[in-house]
């Protein structure tokens, strides 16, 4: 059975944030959503941009997400001082990259079928 | 989506759920910090990013609780260079920032990244043999005892770096079969490189792992389709991923080239005998606790070898493209044990022990193999194979809970109970220390119980300790001619060509004795502070703890 529903992809995320706020209360939560969109999100949205299977796209996310992109801060922080903006820096220029390639490849595809 | 499917989805919840729960359980009773030296000293990397806010330079920028703890490690870049490259110490602090606090999330982190590995063993089982393989899989690395016990001891930066090997792996085979079967996925080589240089970014040892394990398979992979896999058009790839690794890997080359290895390298043939073995395990167990190496403390028991031959004979029989990778990942593994009769490692040493974690990896991959095959090798009807599948799967389950599940639970409940982990008395010291004691002082601690709690409360003062069990002196702690003139280092601890910060202040810490009750350390430790208190006055006086400083 193929799942297209988006939904049953944020189901299992919604269970498992509600599970680790039950274990260690809003710390947690705060963890979970903190990597979740500054870490796992942005490399997901990059790799959107690569044609694999979907749970080859989750799993690439989480594992190239814990090492390259605290990478890409690391150098971000050399230009910013602040290490907490560039976590926040990174991942929103990691995300507009990811989308603006993303765009770029529709509107190529529009010109072909054009 | 393309093959993610509701099945895929629930194991996978259900799996982290589980592994999470478990993992979690030496910080959900006790939310101090737990672990062995190694632990503490990797703690005080983030926790110091986090708290300048910044992230460390590779040398020059370090925290100065363990400034005098390898002091002579890096010859080239000085006492103030990272011992691994940023990336994954950052994730501890990204985990305080994130979190809010200073120890709870970044042992959240510590327990994830640790058993994560089931994922990366299950995207690899699942595409080489099935739902079932990759669950029961899965499972047995969810119970992995030796990764478990190095996360207790705090090697835990090493499984990191482990749990990228299977799902590196997992890329360069479906380059490389994509490749033999004309359909070329050139993406796959681009996401190998990329976990390769993680590997390199978190722990050396598994890049040095990864390396003769993609030789083997290309090698391999190679003679079963009688040619290369390059091609003259894929040039501009070849050099793009060149040129990325180089950048990358030069970047912090010197953090693990720079450094004294204590690892002597004299090529030549040894212990002909060892090579008629699997492993040998060193008179010295590899520096580790016996029970690390032991088969039936990580395997359920010795009748577990009657599948892993099983499976074994089940690879080589077929040699399908699949099964190359785990005939390569045992060849691999066999090499990196035999380093020592080469002469490319000293005999005994730790780094060949801590490779054990990923024999855990690819001994139950094998297992699992031999088990889903017995239906096949009893010949049972075609009709009742996927049933009978079914029924092994679920029994070896049962097994595994029963067995490894339950031992693991035990071992990660009782972990670092009572005195043996770092108390709330002895935090709020720490605490004290670091707004009362002065960076360029150093202290002595002495009465805190165990070698690790003084590492810990060393590196949660951010401050430098002497943490031996002498009678304090006046004195300084000193690192003799290893100060060179390019090296980044604070001046303040710079005398000459020597690293030396004096010890102003002695701690005496007796809540730990009380608690134990053990006489005889009571009066040695109130010796040993009348002999410092004459020369010395009190700045701190609670909870049985004192601090002195010398007059």
């Amino acid at each position: 059975m193929k799942i297209k529903n988006i939904c049953v992809k944020c189901i299992p995320l919604l269970i498992i944030a509600i599970f680790v706020t039950s274990l260690f209360g809003f710390s947690g939560l705060k963890l979970f959503l903190g990597y979740f969109f500054a870490i796992f999100l942005p490399t997901y949205i990059l790799l959107r941009n690569i044609h694999i299977e979907e749970i080859e796209r989750i799993f690439f996310s989480f594992f190239m997400g814990l090492i390259l992109v605290p990478l890409v801060i690391w150098y971000i922080n050399r230009i910013i001082p602040s290490l907490r903006i560039s976590i926040w820096v990174t991942s929103i220029l990691l995300i507009v990259i990811g989308v603006y390639i993303s765009l770029n490849k529709q509107k190529g595809l529009n010109k072909k079928s054009d | 989506m393309n093959n993610l499917k509701l099945k895929d989805i629930i194991a996978l919840t259900i799996l982290f759920l589980v592994a999470f729960w478990l993992w979690a359980l030496p910080i959900q009773k006790n939310s101090l910090p737990f672990g062995e030296h190694d632990g503490a000293y990797i703690f005080s990397h983030g926790d110091y990013m986090s708290y300048v806010d910044k992230s460390s330079d590779v040398s020059g920028d370090y925290p100065i609780s363990i400034a005098f703890w390898y002091t002579g490690y890096n010859k080239v870049l000085g006492p103030m260079t990272l011992e691994y490259p940023p990336p994954y110490l950052m994730d501890y602090a990204f985990a305080q920032i994130f979190g809010g606090e200073r120890i709870v999330p970044v042992y959240i982190f510590i327990a994830v990244s640790c058993f994560i590995g089931i994922f990366s063993i299950y995207l690899l089982m699942r595409e080489l043999y099935g739902f079932e393989a990759a669950i029961l899989t899965s499972t047995a690395i969810m119970f992995s005892f030796r990764t478990a016990l190095l996360y207790l001891w705090g090697q835990r930066h090493n499984v990191t770096a482990f749990i990228f090997i299977p799902i590196a792996i997992y890329s360069l085979y479906i380059y490389l079969d994509s490749f033999y079967k004309n359909e070329e996925k050139i993406q796959y080589l681009y996401i190998f490189v990329l976990l390769l240089i993680c590997t390199y970014l978190v722990h050396f040892s598994a890049t040095v792992f990864l390396i003769p394990f993609t030789l083997i398979l290309i090698t391999l992979m190679s003679i079963k389709n009688k040619r290369l896999p390059i091609k003259n058009k894929n040039i501009k790839h070849y050099l793009i991923l060149a040129t990325l690794a180089i950048i990358i890997v030069s970047q912090f080359y010197l953090i693990y080239f720079g450094a004294d290895s204590t690892d002597k390298v004299d090529f030549a043939i040894k212990n002909i005998g060892g090579f008629f073995k699997w492993i040998e395990i060193p008179s010295n167990n590899f520096g580790m606790n016996p029970i690390f190496h032991d088969y039936s403390s990580s395997y359920m028991s010795f009748w577990s070898i009657v599948l892993l031959l099983l499976g074994v004979f089940v690879l080589l029989w077929r040699r399908k493209n699949k099964d190359l990778v785990l005939i390569s990942a045992l060849s691999a593994l066999y090499a990196m044990f035999h380093l020592s009769n080469f002469g490319l490692i000293t005999e005994g040493s730790y780094r060949i022990g801590r490779y054990l974690v990923l024999e855990n990896y690819f001994f139950y991959s094998i297992m699992v193999i031999g088990l889903l095959f017995i239906p096949d090798l009893v010949k049972v009807p075609k009709q009742y194979r996927s049933i009978s599948k079914l029924l092994l799967t679920v029994f070896f389950l049962i097994i595994l809970v029963s067995t490894q599940g339950s031992k693991l639970y035990d071992t990660l409940n009782d972990s670092y109970e009572g005195v043996l982990r770092i108390t709330p008395v002895q935090y709020e010291l720490s605490e004290w220390i670091q707004e009362n004691i002065p960076e360029d002082s150093a202290l002595y601690i002495r009465g805190t119980l165990t070698y690790p709690k003084k590492a810990f409360v060393q590196i949660l003062s951010r401050r430098t300790m002497e943490r031996g069990e002498d009678i304090p002196l006046r004195r300084e702690i000193l690192s003799e001619n290893i100060i060179k003139d390019n090296m980044k280092v604070l001046p303040q601890f710079v005398r000459g060509t020597d690293w030396v910060i004096p010890l102003d202040y002695v701690i005496f810490d007796y809540t730990d004795i009380l608690a134990i009750g053990n006489q005889q350390m009571f009066d040695s430790l109130t010796q040993m502070e009348e002999t410092v208190s004459k020369n010395a006055s009190v700045i701190y006086n609670k909870n049985n703890i004192k601090v002195y400083k010398y007059n």
